[in-house]
């Protein structure tokens, strides 16, 4: 399989006269595969996968989405359309709906699907969330409904990467082994699942670890 | 569309603070709409008067020496600017023997009883008989003593021919009456007058005109000033021997409203046919139909015979004040047609023509009249024009001008204060709004963070806030505006009140004192409700009080109209467009990264 993703000799660093959180990073990642990126905290973890999600710019360095560096693509777009972000804290907005929170992805994402509703129905019950929670605003569902939406959202517009920031990090064992599946199942519909995780039960699930050592990469 | 969307969305999650907006809004348009109402009714006004409102202007000589003449009014009206004419002759008499007039004093019935101590008084008899002491007082015994030296001086000057001429003039003419067949008229009159009292009282209150506020001075006779009295002899014998000014007009737009309203006057022919006052038809027990006669103050024997065709309340008219002789009081006033005030005229110049021109070139005896003309313009610019192109020894006078200027002014100081208000409430809502806009963008700082991440552009975040801001502004605007419209009227007249109550016991101060013979005709009615739009039509409309005393724009029927609503459009995009340039560049700062950042 071809590389969806390229990490080419990727460095990062917050201000100029700060050492590299990330440096000479060259990762690649294949669609229907789940990554585990591993590492101690401050290893820059959440840093890479604020760089792969287009939220934070490369120092030096490229990434490459389908072989094109992100840096020339509209990160806005790139967001919207091509990857998915998933977080540890789920970031849905409050005042909508389970369904509603799906509905605005697709809708800033400009995917153009005939019913809306129907589709965010869907892939709300793909991630396994009950009907009756469907329609519920966010602050009355669990943290795991919660997580399940937010994997609903990223895969609003079906992108072919889904970018996780410790999605598992807020959740019970039980719930966190159905999250998995979930991923699981997404990595076998062919897409590049990436987990930011220090979860030892993730990475095991996980076909390839990347491990961040700070000071061999910094 | 999910912008939109999710605005209202927003709107309806955060009700408190967008009511919060929504009523410093609606202030902010009730006070706009006022304001700019006002400044509209303001414009509206000058429009108005600029294109449509007929102006009505009178011509009077800047000194003694000029003189308006027929023929000075005949050449200012055939100027193009000029629409219509209407002229107003005024002549003075004196009593003749079944009249007599209300005393300038108002002491009829006082003056009558010291007449009749003195034998003044003989009914249907003149008298020579001399008051001493009396010159001071402006009574009818002054003017018997005067009279008396003028017949003196009349038996000099008086052509030995005078009578038959006048005669002649009987024969030809039914309608100029001689002494002998007024002396019968009212000799046989007399009786049945006491018949008919209280018919004739009847009559009057079935022929009581409307009240009149209009009127002013306009056609009633001019009387010399204190100055002329008491230094010109002249003058002095005029005011003290002219009992009645007969007033021709030329059109019923040239008599008072309580006049006019009757519509007993043909103006057509010289009937003879006139109205009188009803204090003066009461003193003298006539009634409709009755026959009078009046004398030429200089030649007793010239009279004049006219038949009562109509009785009016002169009540209203301020001219029933102190006045400087009998013929200047109101109640003296006898109104007939210009046809007839132009018979008399020349009749009078026929039988004095000799007298005048033999012995004493200077003395005036043959009746002659004063005239006034009443010029009627289509417009402002007309009337400006007309100003312009007449002499440097006459001036225009024009009621509909001065109450326009008045108007205007007392508008445009209601309007100054408008815009002074409308500013600080500009600026405090603006100032208001922009700070709890930004209050309410820091607090909504996490959902920015959240949209931008997860692909929406912060152009279309910052649309998003500037819509929900927009919706509110605006519904609020139309609440504020409707608001603004309804009480715009009711407040602006109530300030307008505020304003002319001053003005208006100015203006009546200024107006006892006011006895301008010259001042125009009040437009008629008609005239006006064709230029008036209609209450509560867009564009303002206005209600001109034609009284004197409240000669200023009373109360404005409507005044937001088209452009006060754009204005207002203005004023709340301006207001959101303000208080959004804050949302933008908040929006435009955040980064999503360190937002969610944080937040973890």
């Amino acid at each position: 399989m071809e590389n969806i993703l390229e990490l080419c000799n990727l460095k990062y660093r917050y201000k100029k006269d700060l050492p590299y959180v990330l440096n000479d990073l060259n990762f690649s990642f294949e669609e229907g595969k789940i990554y585990a990126i591993v590492g101690k905290s401050g290893a820059g973890k959440t840093t890479l996968l604020s760089l792969l999600s287009g939220l934070a710019k490369p120092t030096d360095g490229k990434i490459l989405f389908d072989g094109k560096d992100i840096s020339k693509i509209d990160r806005y777009k790139y967001r919207s359309n091509l990857v998915g972000v998933i977080f540890q804290s789920f970031n849905l907005l409050p005042y909508l709906t389970a369904t509603e929170n799906v509905m605005l992805s697709i809708d800033i994402s400009g995917t153009k699907i005939k019913n809306k509703r129907q589709h965010a129905t869907e892939l709300l019950k793909k991630v396994q969330l009950e009907d009756e929670d469907i329609n519920r605003g966010i602050l009355k569902l669990s943290g795991g409904q919660q997580q399940r939406v937010a994997i609903a959202r990223a895969l609003a517009y079906d992108p072919k990467i889904i970018l996780a920031d410790e999605p598992t990090g807020n959740l019970d064992t039980e719930t966190q082994k159905e999250i998995m599946e979930i991923f699981k199942t997404l990595a076998r519909e062919g897409k590049c699942v990436i987990i930011v995780t220090h979860s030892p039960d993730v990475s095991k699930e996980a076909d390839v670890v990347y491990e961040l050592k700070p000071n061999k990469n910094k | 569309m999910y912008i939109l969307k999710n605005a209202v969305r927003c709107i309806n999650r955060a009700k408190s603070r967008n009511i919060l907006i929504a009523l410093i809004v609606v202030l902010l348009s009730v006070s706009s709409c006022i304001g700019l109402s006002i400044r509209q009714a303001n414009k509206t006004l000058k429009k108005e008067y600029q294109n449509n409102m007929e102006i009505s202007a009178s011509v009077n000589a800047k000194s003694r020496e000029t003189e308006i003449t027929l023929d000075t009014l005949n050449s200012l009206k055939s100027k193009k600017t000029v629409k219509s004419f209407y002229k107003t002759a005024s002549l003075y008499f004196a009593s003749g023997d079944d009249i007599e007039p209300i005393d300038v004093a108002g002491s009829f019935k006082e003056n009558k009883d010291f007449r009749e101590e003195h034998g003044d008084i003989k009914n249907g008899e003149s008298s020579t008989t001399t008051v001493e002491g009396t010159s001071a007082v402006f009574d009818t015994s002054n003017k018997i003593t005067l009279l008396s030296n003028t017949d003196e001086s009349q038996n000099e000057n008086t052509p030995p021919e005078q009578k038959p001429q006048e005669e002649k003039n009987e024969e030809k003419e039914n309608e100029t009456p001689a002494d002998d067949s007024n002396k019968d008229n009212t000799d046989a009159d007399n009786p049945q007058k006491e018949q008919n009292e209280s018919g004739n009282k009847e009559s009057e209150k079935s022929i009581s005109p409307p009240e009149n506020k209009s009127f002013d001075n306009k056609s009633a006779p001019q009387p010399p000033d204190g100055d002329t009295f008491i230094t010109n002899n002249f003058f002095f014998n005029m005011a003290s021997m002219n009992d009645f000014s007969v007033i021709g007009c030329e059109d019923t737009k040239s008599l008072p409203d309580y006049v006019s309203s009757l519509g007993v006057l043909d103006l057509k022919s010289d009937d003879y046919k006139c109205v009188i006052s009803k204090n003066l038809a009461e003193e003298n027990e006539f009634k409709v139909g009755d026959t009078f006669t009046l004398k030429n103050p200089e030649n007793e024997d010239e009279t004049y015979k006219f038949t009562i065709a109509g009785i009016c309340d002169s009540s209203t008219d301020s001219n029933n004040g102190e006045t400087a002789s009998n013929a200047s009081f109101a109640d003296n006033s006898i109104y007939v047609n210009y046809a007839t005030a132009q018979n008399i005229i020349s009749k009078s110049s026929a039988l004095n023509g000799t007298a005048k021109t033999e012995k004493n070139e200077n003395k005036l005896i043959a009746l002659s009249a004063s005239y006034s003309g009443s010029f009627i313009f289509a417009n402002l610019k007309d009337y400006n024009s007309f100003c312009k192109s007449i002499s440097d020894d006459y001036s225009v006078v024009s009621e509909d001008v001065e109450r326009y200027e008045e108007s205007v002014s007392q508008l445009e100081t209601l309007g100054k204060y408008a815009t002074y208000f409308l500013i600080v409430i500009f600026v405090i809502g603006a100032f208001v709004l922009v700070i709890i806009n930004l209050q309410s963008i820091r607090n909504r700082k996490y959902e920015i963070g959240v949209l931008t991440a997860i692909g929406m552009k912060k152009q279309k975040v910052a649309l998003q806030f500037i819509l929900e801001l927009f919706i509110v502004t605006f519904a609020a605007l139309i609440i504020g505006s409707s608001v603004g419209a309804v009480s715009s009227v009711p407040v602006t007249n109530k300030l307008l009140k505020t304003i002319n109550t001053s003005t208006a016991q100015t203006d009546t101060q200024n107006d006892d004192k006011n006895t301008d013979r010259m001042t125009p005709p009040e437009r008629p009615d008609s005239a006006q409700n064709e230029k008036t739009p209609p209450d509560g039509m867009p564009g303002g409309g206005f209600k001109a009080i034609k009284n004197k005393t409240e000669n200023f724009v009373a109360s404005v029927n409507s005044a937001t109209n088209i452009t006060v609503i754009l204005e207002m459009i203005a004023v709340g995009i301006i207001l959101t467009l303000i208080s959004s340039v804050a949302a933008l560049v908040i929006v435009m700062r955040y980064e999503p990264l360190k937002i969610l950042n944080n937040r973890d």
